[in-house]
């Protein structure tokens, strides 16, 4: 031991508290910098001198600087990043779809259907008078363009939403491409796992870009033995070493909106989206909105369908002369409808009836469901196979269908049954009338009753010509000026469902509005189920409409809209629960990371006296080497 | 609502200067959305402004305010009926001054102290109080007739020719006054007597309503078998050569139930085939092989047509499934597919002034026509008559609607009346209606004894019979035999062998066997009968107001004092309509206000709930308004102080 050396000793005090000191000042520079972890610096003593028989310690020397990073806190982190990410995307679509609905504000579609009933009970007061039909006609308009208003603004949300998801990818992408950029930086940094965890700078930077990327979508990530960080989602890789995959969008249509869905670029398998804003945003735009546009329609078509039936077999002040059907079939010599149920359970996009086999192939024409979680939906046929019974759809529904669900197979709007009903031809000189029944036969068994078929009764009624129009369309026409036409007692639904003196045109809660036919005269609203002006018997059966389970067979149309809106406002509610449970947790996981991770300024201060003091005592050592020096040098 | 913040999990071992930061940020704005909250609740008043606020209160609100607004409907609606009714009961009240006026003029006009030149003059005024009746009966509420029915294009009531004639209906207009049974909202024109009492088709030998009996054919809808009850719709177990359940939920006519049996895939195993039975009432079923048909899961539609079959039979006539009769029935489904006599019928409606007559012939009872045709035929005659289709779904009625006119149908030559059930004869003509209308001049009490050969008698009081069939009946209850010739006279036979005298005779003063053309003593022995003189008898005829005051002018202008006494008869019956139209009008009207009170009762205690529900307590909100802009100013203040002091700057103000 010399005192040369013992200045070696000093030196290495001076450089290593040069380096905690210079480490403290950078925690103190980044006390405030988003996913900064706090560094430490390692010291130990330097290898001691040989002096036999002892040994005497050469000073201190750092052995690195270091993170302090709880791994397993930051995974739960971006675990409840990506969870916060998905109930924020939720909530604000379903604090949105509330406001949208409006319920409680006094002027909603529940109180506008409310409205629209009570000018049916002061109609059914005062059958002919011309300004309680108008109110009827014109509070069904504004119920009529709520529900279409509503649906506008469901769909513009879903699509507002497609551009969130392609924003998101992008985001998504941009952040896997970085990740892996920083994945070669740290292995090169780290000398490929040599001095693992030795790039501080640029961990700090990928953990940060990680726990974005969990925001957007929810993965694993992966730390391997050479620095690399590999990022799965579900169990395909998005980050692989230094190889990023990309994530693209593909279009599909839905009831006629767009819908962007997030695949893989390479094979195009969807993104298993479980968690993160891109769950958020599907979910809300696939489940959330999509139930209530299922809803919306669902409503729309039952308030269509129960209108139409008791308008179109009820008499107005004026009676017709020409009547054109609302709606027309492609095939005029196809059976009017078949109905049926599914006897088994069946995929998404196909159903079974054993009544079905040995049937002809229904191929082309449209199917609608009538029950189940898939009410209302209508799809094409594009297969059939008579073995079976089973009928191929042209794009999946939403739920599978389940056994019992039932099913019509048609190209009209609305239900047809089998039944009757009956044309009446009215004199108007005299006032009497005269009823023939037009058969409609869908029993299933015999000739079944086409298009074509009531156009044949109907121009065989004295006095009415029936004939298709270009568009097939049924049109009836009086051949004696004072002879007149009206319906009644339909059991088959036929009338309403072809659109013969509606109420409604349209049945999906896009398209609904008030007959264009009807809208601008009030004296064919239908009152009476007689050629008297005063008989209210037909506006009553429309008042009775308010209180009948409608909907579903188990609703009436009041209720059914208050649990749509009671459900969205549980769901609403639900969702602000769970998002504030959800940023408590994420603040405190915060909290935990910052109690771990983050500077205390304060604790940064004492360290900094502490190897300012040491600084001091190794520079006072070196002084005193100095003087012994010193001293032995003027001994000379 | 006070927040603590987030919670600093338990043991700690340092913190970093962002947390301090980061729980008074999160307190912050825990504390601003409180107030945020409570702002909105003080500016709306309400603690429910969206349905996440409380789902649950959210959809009793909800509830609540559909059932208000309905109710206020209902409200709205009883206080357009109440103004009706009353209306009506004005008109009610009105009518009933005019025939007190008449009976005034009636018993001044009766005595000897008047003649001709006084009647007639006395007839003008009775013109008035006609037609003052008239446009009480034409009173409009809300610019509609309220005695029209549902026929509200024009006055229901007019003066044709000196009489009065109906051309509203009596239709009920019901009207929604609460959740439940339709109230009853307009009084039927027959209040005024404005209808008479139907001529019903009706079979002569049992009085009852005929039974047309029409035959089921393939269009027969179900609803319309077993005299309208119709067909309780499920599945049947069908066994010939084999079995088979076949599904009829989807039928609705006969001819689907026939066609759903005879469905190939179902015939394959039964081997059974349906058909309209033989009857022409039912179904047939035949097989090779014995048949039985049973109920499935407890269901009664084999029983309802008629072809339940327990012990294995074939063939099987079903039971006959008695449909009704409607408007599209044609005419040669009656009486079990015969048909009726076409030959046709004659409407007459007589007044004093005037005669309607109505052929209507061949051309209407074709049997290619349907019921529909018979009824427009009836209807739209010149005869002012209203025919349908009877309650019970069996026959035709047809009513005169003509006031002061006396309506008899008679043959047009062949038996189409008689098969129908509404020829006009003797037997069914009120006691009122005989010797041209003058009636038998009964008193009260017993108007005629009947003397047997044995000496016993029988008395019998008029006034509690209505025909002269009531008349034929009484007489056969007493042991005597009674009949009606085809000369219209009354013959009464008393089977007593025994030597002796059949006497009847007036008593009383009463004109009863005078007038019925039956006073009179024969004798002898064996069975011993009494033939009366030939019968007149005038046509139907309405009892009401009007009926009342023209036969009362009619008879001034006549200058005959009998029928003026006669009139009295009419008004006093008509009265009596008008009295019981009040009385139910009055009856409904409490009815009316009584729901009207449960209805404002019941908005009340809605009202309670959505304000229990929905409304802020203003005092409540207030004051955690208070708490919490103090909670924010002592946090603020204490935020201040704390980010304040970190060691750097207590080691450079202490250095």
């Amino acid at each position: 031991m010399t005192l040369f050396s013992s200045l070696g000793t000093a030196l290495s005090g001076l450089e290593a508290t040069m380096a905690a000191l210079q480490t403290t000042g950078n925690n103190i520079a980044n006390a405030s910098t988003p996913g900064y972890s706090r560094q430490i610096v390692d010291l130990s003593p330097a290898p001691p001198l040989d002096q036999l028989p002892v040994q005497i310690g050469s000073g201190v020397q750092v052995t690195g600087v270091t993170q302090v990073v709880d791994q397993a806190l930051e995974g739960e982190l971006r675990n409840s990043d990506s969870s916060l990410a998905s109930l924020g995307a939720t909530n604000d679509t379903l604090t949105q779809l509330q406001g949208l609905f409006a319920a409680l504000s006094g002027s909603d579609l529940g109180t506008q259907i409310d409205t629209l009933f009570k000018s049916l009970q002061n109609f059914s007061l005062n059958p002919q008078d011309t300004s309680a039909r108008q109110q009827v006609l014109s509070s069904a308009t504004t119920v009529a363009q709520t529900i279409n208003q509503l649906d506008q603004g469901i769909q513009n949300s879903r699509q507002q939403i497609n551009t969130s998801v392609q924003l998101t990818v992008d985001d998504i992408n941009k952040l896997s491409t970085q990740i892996a950029q920083l994945n070669n930086q740290i292995v090169s940094t780290e000398n490929d796992g040599l001095d693992f965890g030795s790039a501080n700078n640029l961990r700090d930077q990928r953990n940060q870009l990680l726990r974005q990327l969990s925001q957007d979508v929810k993965i694993q990530s992966v730390e391997t033995s050479n620095g690399d960080v590999n990022v799965l989602v579900g169990s395909s890789f998005l980050v692989f070493g230094t190889q990023s995959f990309a994530v693209t969008t593909q279009k599909t249509a839905d009831d006629g909106v767009e819908m962007v869905n997030p695949v893989f670029a390479n094979g195009s398998v969807p993104v298993p989206a479980t968690g993160g804003k891109l769950q958020g945003l599907l979910s809300s735009r696939d489940q959330i909105l999509g139930q209530a546009h299922q809803n919306l329609n669902i409503l729309a078509n039952a308030l269509a369908f129960e209108f139409n039936r008791v308008q179109s077999t009820g008499q107005g002040l004026t009676r017709f002369g020409d009547l054109t059907s609302l709606q027309s079939v492609p095939d005029p010599s196809a059976t009017l409808a078949i109905s049926g149920k599914t006897t088994a359970n069946s995929t998404l996009d196909t159903l079974t009836d054993a009544s079905l086999i040995g049937s002809s192939d229904p191929t082309g024409r449209s199917i609608t469901l009538l029950s189940g979680a898939d009410n209302q939906e209508t799809r094409q046929i594009t297969g059939f196979d008579p073995a079976t019974g089973t009928i191929f759809l042209d794009r999946p529904m939403p739920h599978p269908l389940a056994i019992g669900d039932q099913y019509q197979i048609t190209d009209l709007p609305f239900p047809v049954e089998n039944g009757s009903f009956d044309v009446v031809v009215t004199n108007e000189s005299t006032g009497l009338s005269q009823s023939t029944p037009i058969q409609v036969n869908l029993t299933g068994v015999g000739p079944q009753t086409t298009w074509s078929d009531v156009v044949a009764q109907l121009g065989a009624v004295p006095n009415l010509k029936a004939t298709l129009t270009n568009e097939n369309r049924i049109r009836i026409q009086s051949t004696d000026a004072n002879q007149t036409f009206s319906f009644a007692n339909d059991t088959s639904g036929f009338l309403a469902a072809a659109g013969l003196n509606a109420f409604f045109s349209g049945s999906q809660a896009s398209d609904l509005a008030v007959n264009p036919a009807l809208a601008p005269s009030p004296s064919l609203l239908s009152g009476a189920q007689s050629n008297n002006p005063g008989d209210n018997t037909n506006a009553l059966a429309f008042t009775a409409l308010q209180n009948l389970a409608a909907v579903n067979g188990t609703s009436t149309f009041d209720e059914f809209y208050q649990s749509l809106v009671g459900n969205i406002g549980v769901q609403t509610s639900q969702s602000h629960d769970q998002l504030q449970s959800q940023t408590l947790q994420s603040q405190q996981l915060e909290n935990q990371r910052q109690q771990v991770s983050g500077v205390n300024v304060d604790e940064e201060a004492v360290n900094m006296i502490e190897f300012q003091r040491t600084f001091q005592g190794s520079a006072r050592f070196i002084t005193a080497i100095d003087t012994l020096l010193n001293t032995l040098v003027t001994m000379v | 609502m006070v927040t603590f913040g987030v919670p600093i999990s338990g043991l700690f071992t340092r913190l970093s200067s962002v947390e301090p930061g980061n729980m008074v940020l999160a307190n912050l704005q825990n504390t601003e959305q409180s107030i945020l909250q409570l702002q909105e609740e003080l500016s709306t008043g309400f603690t429910l402004n969206k349905p996440s606020d409380n789902p649950v209160g959210a959809s009793v609100v909800m509830n609540m305010q559909t059932a208000t607004a309905q109710n206020n409907a209902f409200l709205t609606n009883i206080q357009t009926v109440q103004s009706q009714l009353q209306t009506a009961d004005t008109s009610l009240a009105g009518a009933n001054q005019d025939i007190t006026t008449g009976l005034q003029i009636e018993s001044e006009q009766v005595g000897g102290a008047s003649d001709a030149n006084t009647r007639a003059q006395a007839a003008t005024q009775v013109e008035q109080l006609l037609e003052d009746a008239v446009r009480q009966a034409n009173a409009r509420f809300a610019q509609t007739p309220l005695f029209g029915g549902t026929q509200t294009q024009q006055d229901p009531f007019s003066i044709v020719n000196g009489n009065v004639v109906f051309t509203g209906n009596v239709s009920a207009f019901n009207a929604n006054v609460s959740d439940g049974v339709p109230f009853l909202g307009n009084v039927s024109a027959n209040a005024f007597g404005a209808m008479s009492d139907g001529i019903q088709g009706q079979n002569p030998a049992t009085q009852l309503p005929i039974d047309l009996n029409p035959a089921v054919t393939l269009s027969t809808s179900l609803g319309d078998l077993n005299a309208g009850s119709g067909v309780t719709l499920g599945s049947i177990q069908i066994s010939g050569t084999g079995s088979a359940t076949v599904d009829l939920t989807a039928a609705k006519t006969l001819g689907d139930v026939i066609n759903l049996i005879n469905n190939p895939k179902v015939t394959a195993l039964t081997g059974v085939f349906a058909s309209v039975n033989a009857a022409k009432n039912g179904l047939a079923l035949t097989s090779a092989a014995p048949i039985t048909v049973q109920e499935v899961s407890n269901g009664k539609t084999a029983q309802d047509l008629g072809i339940l079959v327990s012990g294995a039979a074939s063939p099987v006539a079903g039971a006959d499934l008695n449909p009704r009769l409607t408007p599209s029935t044609p005419l040669s489904a009656l009486f079990g597919g015969t048909g009726i006599d076409p030959s046709g019928l004659v409407l007459t409606n007589t007044t004093d002034q005037q005669s309607y007559t109505a052929t209507l012939g061949p051309g209407v009872f074709a049997a290619g026509n349907t019921v529909q045709d018979v009824l427009n035929a009836i209807n739209g005659s010149s005869a002012f008559v209203t025919a349908q289709i009877n309650p019970q779904g069996t026959g035709l009625d047809v009513f005169n609607r003509l006031s002061g006119g006396r309506l008899k149908i008679a043959e047009n030559g062949g038996a189409t009346a008689q098969e129908l059930g509404l020829l006009s004869t003797l037997s069914r003509a009120r006691l009122t209606d005989v010797n041209q209308g003058d009636g038998l001049g009964t008193i009260s009490g017993p108007d005629l004894v009947i003397t047997k050969k044995d000496g016993t008698q029988v008395q019998f009081d008029l006034d509690n019979m209505n025909t002269v069939q009531d008349f034929i009946k009484a007489v056969n209850a007493s042991g005597l035999t009674a009949s009606v010739t085809a000369a219209n006279q009354i013959q009464i036979t008393d089977p007593n062998p025994v030597n002796g005298f059949l006497t009847i005779s007036n008593t009383g003063g009463s004109f009863a066997a005078a007038s019925l053309g039956i006073s009179g003593s024969v004798s002898g022995a064996g069975p011993t009968t009494l033939t009366g003189v030939p019968l007149s008898f005038v046509g139907v005829q309405n009892q009401g107001v009007f009926t009342g005051l023209i036969r009362l002018r009619d008879a001034l202008n006549a200058n005959d004092v009998s029928a003026m006494e006669a009139s009295t008869t009419v008004l006093g019956a008509a009265r009596t309509k008008l009295l019981d139209g009040r009385s139910d009008l009055g009856s409904r009207v409490q009815s009316l206000t009584m729901t009207q009170n449960r209805l404002t009762n019941e908005n009340t205690l809605i009202q309670q709930v959505i304000s229990q529900n929905r409304d802020a307590n203003l005092a409540q909100v207030a004051t955690d308004f208070q708490t919490e802009q103090n909670v924010l100013q002592a946090a603020l203040a204490a935020s201040a102080r704390v980010l304040q002091t970190d060691l750097f700057s207590f080691l450079s103000t202490s250095l």
